[in-house]
């Protein structure tokens, strides 16, 4: 008894201290139990992006022109990202329990839905984490019948400038 | 024969030149001295071999503090890819869903009027 009194003291105490660690923790999603799609995808890319490397690639980009500049200034505020997506050589590789545990993971408070598009067998939302009144996270969740693709930004991310981001990352690319 | 000439020459005999004695007897008197080279201690014998150690081991760590950077600069060109990697598609999906909400509210908009 007194042994759980003084774990809860503890992780109590941890939440108090480090509010902004176990917010960043909140935005972060568990995406593991879609590694088994990988098996059955014709093009898989999971990408594992933490703090350190993104501070690793700053410098990096920093050298890389007006566009890397741009691409830095984003990725600022951004404490990890994480990307998984499938592609399948048939429809149906993978089931709606597949989304499902994403969606249900980011039903909890803090996570609100900004954008919702369903179409026939297509599933695109976009959801923010919201962190002292400021957004602290996102999770995308675009799903077509031949794809599946999950993608979840831990910290400050500028919507307008990801979306904006596509023409220039070709040549940041090569 | 001619060879036997030469050296026969070359051999022969001569007498030192004028003044000579005088200049060896003068050297004696005014107690001029030759440097005389040092003898090899031990320290000047392990000179070298510590000047090439020490060589190899600047040599060595210059090489490893260079294949370090350049481990670095592998490391962050491939982190940076990944961040590319993951922006690209997280950037893509984004426009998509901002087209897909344009196209929507575009149709609405027809809809109304």
């Amino acid at each position: 008894m007194n042994a759980r009194l003084n774990i809860s003291g503890c992780v109590l105490l941890a939440l108090l201290v480090f509010p902004a660690a176990a917010s960043a923790q909140s935005a972060r999603i568990q995406l593991d139990h879609l590694n088994r799609l990988a098996e059955k995808a014709t093009e898989t890319v999971d990408v594992t992006v933490d703090s350190a490397m993104l501070r690793q690639s700053a410098g990096f980009l920093a050298g890389r022109g007006n566009d890397g500049a741009k691409l830095q200034e984003l990725i600022e505020g951004i404490r990890g990202i994480y990307v998984k997506s499938f592609k399948f050589g048939a429809p149906d590789a993978y089931a709606d329990a597949d989304v499902e545990a994403v969606r249900k993971q980011v039903a909890r408070e803090g996570w609100s839905r900004i954008v919702g598009v369903r179409e026939k067998r297509q599933l695109t939302e976009v959801y923010l984490w919201k962190e002292q009144n400021e957004n602290g996270g996102l999770v995308v969740i675009a799903a077509q019948p031949n794809e599946l693709t999950i993608v979840n930004i831990v910290g400050r991310v500028d919507l307008a400038s990801l979306a904006a981001l596509g023409p220039m990352i070709p040549k940041l690319g090569k | 024969m001619n060879l036997e000439h030469e050296l026969r020459q070359a051999l022969k005999r001569k007498a030192p030149s004028k003044g000579f004695d005088e200049k060896v007897l003068g050297r004696i008197a005014s107690g001029a001295t030759v440097p005389v080279p040092a003898p090899e201690t031990r320290w000047t014998r392990l000179a070298l071999p510590v000047a090439a150690s020490l060589v190899f081991a600047l040599a060595g760590s210059y090489y490893v503090r260079q294949h370090e950077r350049q481990q670095q600069v592998a490391q962050a060109e491939q982190a940076a890819r990944e961040v590319v990697l993951a922006l690209q598609i997280a950037s893509e999906k984004v426009s998509a869903v901002q087209v897909k909400v344009q196209e929507i509210s575009h149709h609405e908009r027809q809809v109304e009027y």
